[in-house]
């Protein structure tokens, strides 16, 4: 028990930290690949990560606290601290780190390119969330109908008869 | 001391940081967190930070903004990082990104204990599935408007179209696509310098 509790934390660590430097354009840039690994590493369900979203999203603070309840979810209160601290603290602590050498690069080309570089990447990670969530939810286009069918669809993870 | 050495070596730093004691870092940046709906904190940082307790002024404060959008992580933590800095040094920019998270984050895990206990009721999951089809709007939303901002262009959109394709639609591991995409993306507008 113990030992599955510290691999579990380790595995919430080892995904989520890389991500917080990548995070490009906000931290909602991961939401993508949170779900994809949440779900595929079985820390949560595909319903409760729709509803995790949807929690996180209606309470103050980043829609990306999500993170907080899978790592709940996955290994109680330790969970949440680790998941949440491996998704901000790396980049706070980079941008923390960048602002002491700021006057160095400001304005010059390369800050110019790496912001217009970033901009449509981010995009993409944004746009990406939207899908990811979106095909964990009912009823969507992409998902088919009601949780009422069985479960185990290919798609969503839940109660879908119409996807395939 | 640092401080006193960044302010004056920088005229981007503005005018002479107060020294904030870290209680006050710490009420203040709990209130936003606390308080922050939709995820907006910049705002509220803004309003509290710049215009209501005028720790630091606007040009600061922009700074920061700058600085963060060529830097990854929430938008929010890195702003209060960065003013937390200017505030108190580094024990400010700690207590500023530790405020502004506790908050959310004990909100969060109360939403998810009582989510635990009455999960199970329909009523809840329409709930639920109504905001999340509003946040999956705003989310789309969010994403085609910085699309929009940054230089519109065939190059802009095929990055942004490769990686939606690869994350999104095929659910390829992030971390392999952002490492290749983004310098490929940064080098073409390096490159092919163009004013947006």
């Amino acid at each position: 028990m113990r030992d599955g509790l510290g691999d579990t934390l380790l595995a919430l660590a080892g995904a989520f930290a890389p991500l917080s430097l990548l995070a490009f354009g906000g931290s909602n840039a991961v939401i993508a690949d949170v779900a994809h690994q949440s779900i595929a590493q079985g820390w949560t369900s595909a319903r409760d990560f729709a509803d995790f979203f949807a929690l996180a999203r209606a309470a103050p603070g980043p829609g990306s606290m999500l993170v907080a309840l899978v790592g709940w979810q996955a290994a109680g209160i330790a969970g949440a601290l680790v998941a949440t601290v491996s998704l901000y603290l790396p980049a706070a602590v980079l941008v923390w780190v960048a602002a002491r050498i700021w006057g160095r690069w400001r304005g010059s080309r390369w800050h110019a390119a790496i912001e217009r570089g970033l901009a449509p990447v981010a995009a993409g990670l944004f746009l990406s969330g939207g899908i990811a969530v979106l095909r964990l939810s009912p009823g969507g286009p992409l998902c088919g109908s009601p949780r009422s069918a069985p479960p185990r669809c290919c798609c969503c993870g839940r109660g879908c008869t119409r996807c395939r | 001391m640092k401080r006193a050495n960044s302010a004056e070596a920088s005229a981007t730093e503005g005018p002479q940081a107060a020294c904030v004691p870290l209680p006050a870092i710490f009420a203040a940046f709990f209130v936003i967190g606390a308080t922050s709906f939709g995820g907006g904190s910049i705002g509220w940082i803004h309003r509290e930070i710049v215009v209501r307790r005028r720790w630091v002024d606007d040009e600061v404060f922009l700074g920061t903004l700058a600085l963060g959008q060529a830097m990854p992580g929430a938008n929010g933590i890195k702003t209060a990082a960065l003013i937390g800095d200017r505030l108190h040094g580094a024990a400010g920019a700690a207590t500023a990104v530790l405020a502004l998270l506790s908050g959310p984050f004990a909100i969060v895990l109360a939403l998810g204990a009582a989510y635990a206990r009455i999960g199970s009721l329909p009523l809840l999951h329409s709930v639920l599935d109504g905001i999340a089809a509003a946040a999956i709007g705003l989310t789309f939303a969010t994403g085609l408007r910085s699309l929009a901002q940054g230089a519109p262009g065939p190059v802009p959109l095929a990055i942004a179209a490769a990686t939606m394709l690869c994350v999104g639609i095929l659910r390829w591991p992030m971390i392999p696509v952002v490492l290749v995409l983004a310098p490929v993306s940064v080098a073409l507008a390096m490159f092919a310098p163009r004013r947006a």
